[in-house]
């Protein structure tokens, strides 16, 4: 699937003819999916903060009730030790463990089709389509899944602070992860989309200093921690909406992501006509709900109004 | 690994609950290396969690307490919301055991003191946790500390009438 040394339209010659074959086929199907692995991995903030995991059948549990899959996961349960006296003991206790589970989905891109002709008339490399076409939507549908269990977790814990500031500075971060802090747990990862991030970078130099200051004023705001938390920024402004910074723990402390078998790729060709789909099955959510919490900031529209903000 | 489950709505994706937080329905605190565990039959359609208690029948059925407490009311060790409970049409009571125990299933619309001696019976809405006893009521343990959102009590080997 990688194009090097040809150009766009050579690349996607050879591509269109290899699935002429029954191997050809095969090997672009494969390459298709490497690819597509390869480039969700990339994309996709969810991964970033939770990164997942592989598993098989094997690791997962069925229903009496219908033919699909969960895979359960052990919380961590309670103990605590006890000052007492020298002829005095501990309290005893029954240990009774607690699970989650986590029931897998398919994430399926829509089957696109085109005409060999048409394809040739692109002068990008057909992997940029299937980039632009399969791979983003996949990845879109992880992220929307993650904040809606976000959301709903904080919806239980409470852990979503409104606040009237407008732009997000150190404060506003550090309120954010007070919520986590309190619980003894410790923010592994501060998510937030671009227009926050640009508002970020514009703290003065009596807040920053001056050294940080003038570098971010030259080079932008390049480190890949924030207050020692890992930064994941986002342009999904419809998913993690403007002036919404979200504060999560390390993975350990979080959930889990589990894909089951593998991302699919799935293209052939009918006469003229190429074919394509991707699709995985896949489980994520938090076992923790503590461990997420959410700042809302007064942020106005980045998009002027008659020319104003 | 594999295997065939049921699922607990709350406690699959997205989880409603707090699986951090401490559960106290049933914290035996003194009292669980010599207590006597008994399994015992659930009526028809039955159901009692781990910390209610429930009634023996003279059929040798267990029920949920009725109205007026009786002295074969015993604290249920594992309910009936268990998977081999459902095998066995059984749950796991704790008999003839004096035990100190933790928990936040009670009548929480009473306050507590210390020493107040506690029962279980049907308060209107099938209850079968605990609450104060009345004189002439069958006690089965009473208070030994009041916590936020817990009492400790002392579980009584026998039931007796409260003066």
């Amino acid at each position: 699937m990688e194009n090097t040394g040809l150009d766009a339209t050579t690349f996607n010659n050879l591509f269109i003819e290899r699935l002429d074959t029954t191997e050809g086929l095969q090997k672009t199907a494969a390459a298709g999916a490497a690819f597509v692995r390869a480039k969700i991995r990339e994309v996709g903030f969810a991964r970033r903060i939770l990164p997942p995991e592989s598993v098989t059948r094997a690791d997962t549990t069925r229903s009496t009730d219908h033919d699909t899959l969960v895979k359960i996961v052990d919380i961590e349960h309670d103990s605590k030790a006890k000052a007492v006296n020298f002829a005095s003991e501990a309290d005893e206790r029954y240990i009774q463990g607690k699970r989650y589970a986590l029931p897998f989905f398919k994430v399926e891109s829509e089957k696109f089709v085109k005409s060999e002709g048409e394809l040739l008339a692109y002068d990008y490399p057909i992997t940029k389509v299937i980039e632009e076409n399969s791979v983003k939507d996949i990845q879109r549908v992880e992220d929307e899944k993650f904040i809606e269990y976000a959301e709903a977790a904080i919806s239980i814990t409470g852990k979503r602070l409104v606040s009237t500031a407008t732009t997000v500075d150190r404060k506003e971060l550090t309120s954010l992860f007070k919520m986590i802090d309190f619980d003894q747990l410790v923010v592994g990862t501060v998510l937030m989309n671009t227009v926050d991030f640009d508002d970020y970078m514009v703290q003065p130099a009596t807040e920053i200093g001056s050294p940080l200051a003038s570098e971010v004023s030259v080079n932008g705001y390049k480190y890949p921690t924030i207050l020692k938390r890992k930064l994941v920024v986002t342009n999904k402004h419809d998913i993690v909406l403007p002036g919404e910074i979200w504060a999560f723990t390390d993975p350990a402390y979080l959930g889990n992501f589990f894909i089951l078998n593998d991302v699919k790729f799935w293209i052939k060709k009918e006469a003229d006509l190429v074919l394509w789909k991707t699709w995985e099955y896949i489980a994520e959510g938090f076992g923790n709900i503590k461990s997420i919490a959410k700042i809302e900031l007064d942020v106005p529209s980045p998009i002027p109004v008659n020319g104003t903000i | 690994m594999s295997g065939i489950v049921g699922i607990s709505d709350i406690r699959t994706v997205p989880v409603g609950e707090d699986l951090t937080k401490e559960a106290l329905n049933l914290e035996i605190l003194r009292g669980l290396e010599k207590m006597f565990r008994v399994d015992k039959k659930v009526g028809s359609g039955v159901s009692v969690k781990s910390g209610e208690f429930a009634v023996l029948g003279n059929d040798g059925m267990l029920s949920r307490p009725g109205a007026t407490p009786v002295a074969e009311t015993y604290l249920v060790f594992a309910g009936t919301d268990r998977f081999d409970s459902k095998a066995t049409g059984q749950c796991t009571l704790i008999m003839s055991s004096a035990l100190i125990v933790k928990t936040d299933l009670y009548d929480k619309t009473q306050s507590y003191n210390v020493g107040d001696e506690l029962t279980s019976k049907d308060r209107g809405m099938g209850e079968a946790d605990l609450t104060k006893a009345a004189s002439g009521e069958f006690a089965l343990g009473k208070v030994t500390e009041v916590g936020s959102g817990y009492i400790v009590y002392e579980l009584y080997s026998a039931a007796h009438v409260k003066a």
